[in-house]
């Protein structure tokens, strides 16, 4: 533990992360504003000790509303992240042990991955509406092709260890050999993986938001703010620089963070993912 | 001895003198140099044989003639010349230089040293391009020319196939071709034939000693293997934990070697005459194979289907308290063999009896009944035992699957624990605190914890260096006298079978071609192929118990 | 060959086939009558009957699976509902800008990016490996519509070099085209090209310590010649495979560069379709991307072979 965090690409991650979620875990208390209250009389005013971001088109208050939308992302982020790994463990642990399922699981996996996630949740949002779950399955749906493809190639070269066929002659039933021998080796590149899943997500969502195919309008998040920060981006650039700004914070923590975690845990890693 | 007959060294200035090399290694290593004052000298057209265990410090001297060291590894003192000029002291330029075209490499991989992505020819002509500016046609001709030196059938087919095409000892020599494409001074090879097969190990010795026979290269050549020293070397230099603890000539060294560590080396290398046993009261039978085959099955992407018959109508027995050895090359279908008896893949026809339960068609339940009599020790320690698990946890995991409770199992586990000369209470350490060895010796008490009838031993000493093989080879000797085990033991290595086997059954092609007591086998073979496989073993006229005798040790 | 080739393809039919069933469960599965989803909101009664006939909702939903897939065979991919044209009509009008910007997207990402991850592989560890690496991480992380306005803020203007709005067909003169497709190509191809350069370095880099390098360096071949003729040709498959592998990403990316810079390709289509709730236009865009996917896929493993003598069919 003590040799991960010596790391300097996870320390640095470890702490932009902790910076740019803490306001966002407790919103609430840190703008005590309404993130969606409207005041006409105070229509895109630049930052100001008031109002630290300024405020949108509608007298909004950008600051809190892009501490309110950082909860949409992490929640989307750390969701999608959570999902698609445990799914993604059992199918492709599964998938890696028993021949017959093999071939089907992964046809069905190459046509998963085809579907680029930007248009699966186009699709998604366009038949079930803007909600969040919505959002959530359509970006976690791609992701969990990656996390199969990882644990069935990790329990693939380790079901061949000798160590593995030496439990198998003493009678270690299947599962227990997968849950004891196999799967352990799957956890440090499954947090690598969870890692860049999670950047990917909060990046993906936000590219929604901005393309106006995400979450609704209504609950604020970092892409529903930058999409309507667009039309006035020539007068008021503010609106559309403080949401990116944390949105490039956050993922750049997380995916430096990764990195390290990725070179201090298994440097092999970097091929595979 | 045929060392005598050789022709000796020419006289004259050494082609390579080492002159105190020490190498430094990085912080945190086991001990500070890798290498600590070693001097050696090579004259032109003289083999010499640097011998020594794993971590002995004798590729890193030889990296540092190449100037091939990792950057980790840094030579703080001493100096290498090689024709007058201090290696140690030249440009990285200047090595380059000299790298393949004066002074030569080869490896002791040849499935991984040579570039997948290129021709045979074109990885030998590649030295030519390097190192001169011979037209395109030239180049050809010299490339179809060495080819030829190293006895490779059809050089035009050759030349243009890649690796993967080639077998290892066809490639062991494309990389034998490409280090004497300029005809090098100097020619480093370690450990050239480790991994190969004995007929072809043979074969790459023969084309080494005709160079030296044709040309002025003098040839350093790195090994573990005390056999084939007595096969080739004209000197012998012996190195233990980096430093050179004896050197002379051949004969001298093997025949009276003088150091407490080149005698015990050399009279752990097994002798090929099998002892004599005191002939054991006859114990029923615990294991007998009939019939048995394995057919591999691949469907090529024309749809036709091969087929390759691993295992083709095998059949022996073996009896309590008896050890069965099954010897053979890469390929002969030994460790199939082994893997159908655990079950460990299933075979395609044919009976395997233990105890009355036929395993080759046993039911998963029975099948799961069954395993407890039958246990395996594998032939990478490494790869054995679970990384992340303490070793006791690795022991009592088969007994607890069996019912037996913790407490009993942890006890158990402690009493082989002491039985395999290691400590009880280093049960709770994990894997890698323990070297290969003692590893292997853990294997051993994993599988006896089941308690089972037989032991199957897949090159179990094959990865271990010759002492610690020969301490393994006693301890299992000891087991199988102390539990009446029945002992499956499969092997490549002709002196390993003779040494623990008391029956041997040869494996060449999937087919047993010849089985019997050992004694029978090793005095006179029946079948050519046996005959043959016998006269590959490198030093078979050299024995280490008559060496050390005639040396008066 | 020809037979390996076939066999791929024929892999390929069930993979497309698990994409058409997909697509279909979304809409027939989804909350709520399809004909109404595809209708769209202001749909009268008439409209949806209309749409009830043609695509057999009375039917079973088997046979309507059916019926439906052979349709795509035929290349019936459906009707937009705004322009009453069908899919594949409007997806030939807006083909050409996006095939411009793709193809110069990859020409950009692959000849920056092969270099540089050779080269950070090759010094491993030293100061140009290490800005290299922080610039592959920061260009993983700024979204592309980040990127793209800090890039009209920079060459927004009059007299700009690199026009922020727009596309130019090559028809109509080379400078004119690259210097409107100059910007887009950078944006979408920025992450584009860190993806493949990771891959570059992470694979030469393992190449690097195998034993077949260390082979050439005992035959004294110079560290340049070591690194392209050894280490990147054998590093080839990675490379080959990450950079069809990123053409999903590459879709994303193509929407919202268009969106961002207005040029009218598919990217503009699927945002238009998107505001407009123009289902059919979305489906049948998923359908070809993803089938496009499938194949350029498909058409990668057949090239392997000829990187590595290793694979033979």
């Amino acid at each position: 533990m003590k040799k991960i965090l010596d790391n300097p690409s996870v320390a640095l991650g470890l702490v932009i992360v902790v910076i740019m979620a803490v306001p966002a875990l407790f919103a609430p208390l840190v703008s005590s504003i309404d993130p969606t209250a409207m005041a006409p009389m105070e229509r895109i005013k630049p930052p100001s000790a008031s109002h630290w971001f300024g405020t949108d088109l509608f007298g909004r208050d950008v600051y809190s509303r892009v501490v309110h939308g950082g909860r949409t992302s992490l929640l989307v982020g750390l969701t999608v992240a959570a999902i698609s790994i445990v799914i993604g463990m059992v199918i492709g642990a599964a998938s890696g042990y028993i021949r017959v399922i093999d071939a089907v699981v992964m046809r069905i996996m190459d046509g998963l991955m085809a579907i680029p996630s930007l248009l699966l949740a186009i699709a998604m949002v366009s038949v079930g509406g803007a909600s969040l779950t919505s959002v959530v399955v359509a970006i976690t749906l791609p992701e969990i092709p990656r996390v199969v493809r990882l644990v069935r190639g990790i329990v693939l070269t380790i079901r061949e260890e000798a160590y593995v066929e030496a439990a198998v002659t003493a009678g270690t039933s299947t599962v227990a050999i997968l849950w004891r021998h196999i799967l352990p080796n799957t956890i440090a590149a499954l947090i690598v993986l969870a890692s860049y899943i999670g950047a990917s997500a909060v990046l993906t969502e936000a590219s929604l938001g901005f393309l106006g195919a995400g979450i609704s309008p209504e609950i604020p998040s970092w892409g529903n703010i930058i999409a309507e920060a667009r039309v006035s981006f020539q007068i008021a650039p503010w609106i559309l620089f403080f949401p990116s700004a944390c949105l490039v914070l956050i993922v750049l923590g997380v995916n430096v963070l990764g990195d390290g975690l990725r070179d201090t845990l298994d440097p092999r890693l970097a091929k595979k993912m | 001895m045929n060392l005598s007959e050789k022709t000796r060294p020419a006289s004259g200035a050494p082609v390579l003198d080492i002159r105190n090399l020490t190498v430094r290694l990085p912080k945190g290593a086991d001990r500070e140099h890798a290498v600590e004052g070693v001097s050696l000298s090579i004259a032109a057209r003289e083999i010499l044989c640097l011998v020594g265990e794993s971590g002995s410090g004798k590729s890193i001297t030889s990296f540092a003639v190449m100037g091939l060291l990792s950057k980790e590894l840094v030579p703080v003192g001493g100096e290498i010349l090689f024709q007058r000029e201090d290696l140690l002291r030249a440009s990285p330029e200047r090595l380059r230089q000299l790298r393949g075209s004066r002074m030569s490499m080869i490896f002791q991989e040849p499935m991984t040293a040579l570039n997948p992505v290129m021709t045979a020819g074109r990885q030998i002509e590649e030295v030519l391009t390097t190192h001169t500016d011979m037209s395109r046609d030239q180049r050809t001709r010299r490339v179809l020319e060495v080819i030829r030196a190293v006895s490779l059938p059809d050089p035009e087919l050759i030349r243009r196939l890649y690796p993967h095409q080639l077998s290892g000892g066809q490639r062991q020599r494309v990389m034998i071709a490409a280090a004497l494409a300029l005809e090098p001074k100097l020619l480093i090879a370690d450990e050239p034939t480790t991994a190969l097969d004995v007929t072809t190990q043979a074969q790459i010795l023969r084309i080494l000693k005709e160079i030296q026979g044709s040309h002025d290269t003098a040839i350093l050549f790195i090994t573990h293997d005390i056999g084939v020293v007595a096969e080739i070397a004209d000197r012998v230099v012996v190195m233990q934990s980096g430093r050179v603890v004896e050197q002379g000539d051949a004969g001298r060294v093997l025949d009276a070697p003088e150091h407490p560590y080149t005698k015990m080396l050399i009279s752990s290398v097994p002798s090929l005459t099998p002892g004599t046993r005191a002939e054991a009261p006859v114990k029923p039978v615990a294991l007998s194979v009939e019939g048995l085959s394995k057919i591999y099955r691949g469907t090529s992407f024309f749809g036709s289907k091969r087929e390759v018959r691993a295992i083709d109508d095998v059949g022996f027995t073996v009896r309590g308290g008896r050890v069965l050895g099954v010897v053979g090359e890469s390929g002969s279908g030994k460790t199939s063999v082994a893997r159908c008896v655990m079950r460990l893949i299933d075979c395609d026809g044919g009976r395997i009896r233990l105890d009355g339960v036929d395993l080759a068609a046993a039911s998963k339940r029975r099948l799961h009944d069954a395993r407890k009599d039958v246990q395996m020790v594998f032939q990478d320690p490494y790869r054995s035992l679970n990384p992340r698990r303490t070793v006791g946890q690795s022991i009592i995991e088969g007994p607890m699957n069996f019912g037996v409770p913790k407490r009993e199992a942890w006890e158990r586990a402690r009493r082989l624990m002491t039985l395999v000369s290691l400590d009880p209470d280093a049960l709770s350490r994990y894997p890698h605190q323990f070297s290969g060895g003692q590893r292997q010796r853990i294997c051993i008490a994993r599988a006896l914890a089941m308690e089972p009838r037989l032991l199957v031993a897949d090159e179990i000493v094959s990865a271990l260096d010759v002492t610690v093989q020969a301490q393994v080879l006693e301890l299992l000797n000891g087991i199988r006298e102390k539990f009446d085990l029945a002992i499956l033991f499969i092997t490549h290595d002709l002196r390993v079978a003779a040494k623990v086997c008391d029956e041997v059954a040869v494996m060449h092609r999937g087919r047993i071609v010849e089985m019997g007591s050992t004694s029978e086998i090793f005095a006179s073979p029946k079948h050519e192929y046996t005959r043959s496989l016998l006269a590959a073993v490198p030093g078979r006229t050299w024995s280490a118990e008559a060496g050390l005798g005639a040396g008066g040790a | 060959m020809l037979n390996f080739t076939i066999r791929r393809l024929l892999g390929a039919v069930p993979v497309l086939g698990f994409i058409a069933l997909f697509v279909f469960a979304l809409l027939h599965l989804a909350p709520g009558d399809p004909a109404g989803i595809i209708a769209g909101e202001e749909a009268s009664p008439e409209d949806i009957a209309r749409i009830y006939e043609a695509l057999n909702l009375d039917r079973p939903l088997p046979e309507q699976f059916g019926l439906w897939l052979w349709g795509l065979v035929n290349g019936d991919f459906g009707v937009s509902i705004y322009t009453s044209l069908p899919v594949l009509e409007l997806v030939r009008q807006r083909l050409e800008p996006t095939i411009s910007l793709a193809i110069t997207t990859i020409i950009f990402s692959v000849v920056v990016a092969i270099p540089l991850g050779a080269y950070a592989a090759w010094r491993a560890g030293s100061l140009g490996d290490r800005a290299v690496m922080i610039f592959s991480v920061l260009g993983f992380s700024v979204p592309t519509f980040v990127l793209g306005y800090l890039l009209i803020y920079f060459f927004a203007g009059r007299g700009t070099p690199f026009p922020v709005q727009g596309f130019v067909s090559i028809r109509e003169g080379l400078a004119p085209f690259l210097r409107h497709i100059a910007l887009p190509t950078f944006m979408l191809g920025t992450s584009y090209m860190v993806l493949i350069m990771r891959i570059t370095r992470a694979s030469v880099l393992e190449i690097l310590n195998e034993d077949y390098i260390r082979t050439a360096r005992a035959k004294g071949v110079p560290e340049r010649k070591i690194l392209t003729r050894h280490a990147l040709r054998n590093a080839a498959v990675p490379i080959v495979t990450v950079v069809s592998l990123g053409f999903a990403f590459l879709v994303s990316g193509v929407v919202i560069t268009e969106s961002v810079f207005n040029i009218p390709g598919l990217g503009r289509l699927t945002v238009e379709a998107i505001s407009k709730r123009d289902y059919p236009v979305i489906q049948g865009l998923i359908l070809l991307v993803s089938a496009t996917y499938v194949l350029i896929n498909t058409a990668t493993d057949i090239t392997y072979a000829f990187f590595d003598p290793r694979i033979r069919y």
